[in-house]
């Protein structure tokens, strides 16, 4: 429409006949069809920074899973841990060795004077033996 | 020109209006979802989060509990809990018919439970991996499982007075009802995605809140030491049958407990099974007649105020009267100790000898001395129920209380009280609180509490200390404790025969408390040691036969495992080194 419009001498803005306006090849304006470029490109921006977004979003979320399934796993090795190490102290109890030395192995306690006690390094709490 | 038509002015104010309108309504839009998704988006997210999940409670596994040198003794193990979800349960009848011979519980409690309006309810809390397995293979909707802990004993009943039990979640006796607190933690819940009919939303989707970490505790108790007071406690059950018998092992340096236990006692893992009157630990919780042993109390009373002279004599007839009451000494049958020195009067532990100790200090004097010791009030130790025994109030003491109470008859007093008595002996003269637990760590491994020694107070000196000590150990050499010499060691002690009273309420004649407290080695003392044994009922009814053979037996083998150099080595190393000030023995 613009592009049909006429300028008088006297400078008013008239529009043409309406006969005149069909069928009538109007050049674009060159400045417009930047503006498309430029506004296609801004949209074209935004989809590609919304798609950044959600993959970021997507990424935290896989790594959220990662992180729940670490946890699950390191729960579980420490409860492995645990029971091994009351398997551990069931094992080495004192009550069990002693149980097994004299009554499976035949041992007895030693004589004073089987024991040798090295004086040095009584200072560490007397606790050093052979 | 058509009638209909509208002039250009018209169509670009309708234009106008219509955005200004489509503004309008695209900025509430805007302010609408600004509304709900940031003004009330915490109250909207809360109240969403109660529509959508379900809760069920789950609580964490205990803290360990360890001896000073990390030794486990009470862990925890995996066991399972089998819960319900009652929506999405199809067939309740059949789910419970299925469920209880597996779980051996009664059709209709499973019934019960499982129909409840709830979203998540518990059917059988910590049972064996084996069991939920089999119930897992059943594959049942709505049956789901949590993991949990159950406590769990690698060295058996080892410590059971000591250590207590535990009931579903909480410490029920002993160090785990005292320190619960730091045992427990706190309950955690489990949050899974339900939808409008409280059906689990499917895909690995739960959640455990985390809860307050349970600590672990580690105690000053030593496990060998504890084996081997326990394994001589049931020795002397076996071979004497008495009633009871009880041993505590102190740390004469800090007042730290080594090891404690009474005899009978009960299994950790079945303790309804027994009477709740030996779940205690009868070391801290019951108290008798002293006996003997308390006599030490006295001797260090006249010789810190000055009024023992050891080379003194003194007539024992066998007796003496006090108001009218004839008090016999253990050696009435056979006349006295007759002329006998006070030193003597100590190793041959003569009654009379010691009531005209006592009255030479007087009352005043000596229940001072008695409650300075720690008698008459808790010692505080960490551990539940403690007794305070009981002593004589000062304004009650005449003659004849005086008299009984100077060679231990009278009063009653806890076997700890004892032990940590002598342990102010043994130290130079300093009373020491007692105390289980050494110190306390979180699963990081940070302590968070330390216990440090607590000196009380200065009881005596150490110059009255070192005499003391002297006429304990002539108890030992030369006396009636002649039994628990050790061998290699030198040691300090005294014997203890308490009477105790019968149905009437007078003083039997056949039924006595033996006891013997001590502790070696006498150069740099490592273990105070207190046992008694108590109505013997099989072979000879002497201490010198049960309390001092006991203590000899226990404190050998426990020097041993310290490998604390014998006492003549020492000696022998002396001369060698002419370093006497290294030889610590």
């Amino acid at each position: 429409m613009q592009q049909a419009r006429q300028l008088s001498l006297s400078g008013r803005v008239i529009s043409p006949p309406s006969h005149l306006s069909k069928g009538v090849a109007v050049r674009p304006e060159p400045g417009r069809r930047a503006k498309k470029v430029k506004l296609l490109f801004v949209i074209a921006l935004c989809f590609l920074l919304s798609l950044v977004v959600v993959a970021q979003y997507s990424s935290l979320v896989i790594a959220n899973y990662r992180l729940s399934s670490v946890r699950s796993e390191l729960a579980a090795i420490q409860d492995t841990s645990r029971q091994l190490e009351l398997e551990v102290a069931r094992l080495s109890s004192v009550g069990r060795i002693d149980q097994i030395a004299r009554d499976e192995l035949g041992m007895i306690d030693p004589e004073l004077e089987q024991l040798r006690i090295i004086t040095a390094g009584r200072d560490l709490d007397n606790r050093l033996g052979e | 020109m058509s009638e209909f038509a509208v002039s250009r002015k018209t169509v670009r104010l309708r234009l106008i209006a219509g955005f200004i309108i489509t503004i309008i309504l695209t900025f509430s839009l805007i302010g609408r979802l600004a509304w709900i998704q940031i003004a009330r988006a915490d109250e909207l997210y809360e109240q969403a989060w109660e529509q959508w999940n379900h809760v069920a409670p789950v609580s964490t596994g205990r803290g360990s509990i360890y001896d000073h040198q990390g030794r486990l003794l009470a862990g925890n193990k995996l066991v399972h809990t089998v819960a319900a979800i009652p929506p999405q349960i199809e067939d309740p009848q059949m789910v419970a018919e299925a469920l209880a011979p597996v779980l051996d519980m009664d059709k209709q409690s499973i019934l019960e439970i499982i129909t409840l309006e709830r979203s998540a309810v518990y059917i059988k809390r910590k049972v064996e991996p084996e069991i939920s397995e089999a119930i897992r293979e059943m594959n049942i909707p709505g049956i789901i499982f949590f993991n949990e802990e159950k406590r769990d004993y690698p060295g058996g009943d080892l410590a059971s007075q000591l250590l207590g039990f535990v009931g579903m979640d909480q410490g029920w006796s002993g160090i785990e009802v005292y320190y619960d607190d730091y045992l427990g933690g706190s309950e955690s819940n489990l949050y899974f995605p339900a939808d409008a009919w409280g059906r689990q939303v499917p895909h690995d989707f739960n959640r455990t809140v985390l809860p307050e970490q349970s600590r672990d505790l580690y105690l000053t108790i030593d496990e060998t030491i504890q084996h081997i007071v326990e394994k001589e406690l049931d020795q002397i059950m076996e071979e004497a049958a008495p009633k009871q018998a009880l041993a505590v092992a102190v740390d004469p340096k800090t007042g730290a407990l080594l090891a404690a236990a009474g005899r009978p006692s009960y299994e950790l893992l079945n303790y309804e099974d027994y009477d709740s009157n030996l779940w205690d630990l009868s070391p801290v919780t019951s108290s008798f007649e002293p006996g003997s042993t308390f006599k030490i109390i006295t001797l260090a009373a006249v010789i810190e105020e000055g009024l023992f002279n050891p080379e003194e004599h003194y007539y024992c007839p066998g007796y003496v009267t006090v108001n009218g009451h004839r008090i016999n000494c253990w050696t009435v049958d056979r006349g006295g100790h007759g002329d006998i020195t006070f030193h003597d009067s100590v190793g041959a532990s003569c009654n009379p000898a010691f009531i005209e100790l006592g009255n030479r200090i007087g009352a005043e004097k000596l229940f001072e001395y008695i409650h300075a010791f720690g008698f008459g009030s808790v010692t505080s130790i960490d551990y539940p129920g403690e007794s305070s025994g009981m002593v004589f109030s000062t304004d009650d003491v005449g003659p004849l209380e005086l008299a009984t109470t100077a060679f231990g008859q009278g009063i009653s007093v806890t076997p700890l009280q004892q032990a940590m008595a002598i342990t102010a002996i043994a130290n130079g003269g300093y009373l020491y609180r007692p105390y289980l637990v050494d110190h306390i760590q979180d699963s990081d491994g940070e302590i968070v509490f330390e216990q440090e020694p607590q000196m009380v107070r200065q009881v005596i000196s150490a110059d009255t200390a070192e005499q003391v000590i002297d006429l304990m150990e002539s108890v030992i050499l030369e006396g009636t404790g002649s039994t628990a010499q050790l061998e290699g060691y030198r040691a300090a002690g005294k014997t203890g025969t308490a009477e105790k009273l019968d149905d009437s309420g007078a003083y039997s004649s056949s039924d006595f408390i033996y006891s013997f407290v001590g502790f070696a080695p006498i150069e740099d003392p490592r273990i105070v040691l207190y046992v008694a044994v108590d109505s013997v009922s099989r072979g000879p009814r002497f201490g010198s036969y049960t309390s001092a053979p006991l203590f000899k037996t226990i404190m050998e083998e426990s020097l041993n495992y310290l490998l604390v150099a014998p006492s003549e080595l020492s000696e022998e190393d002396e001369e060698q080194q002419g370093e006497p000030d290294e030889i610590n023995g």
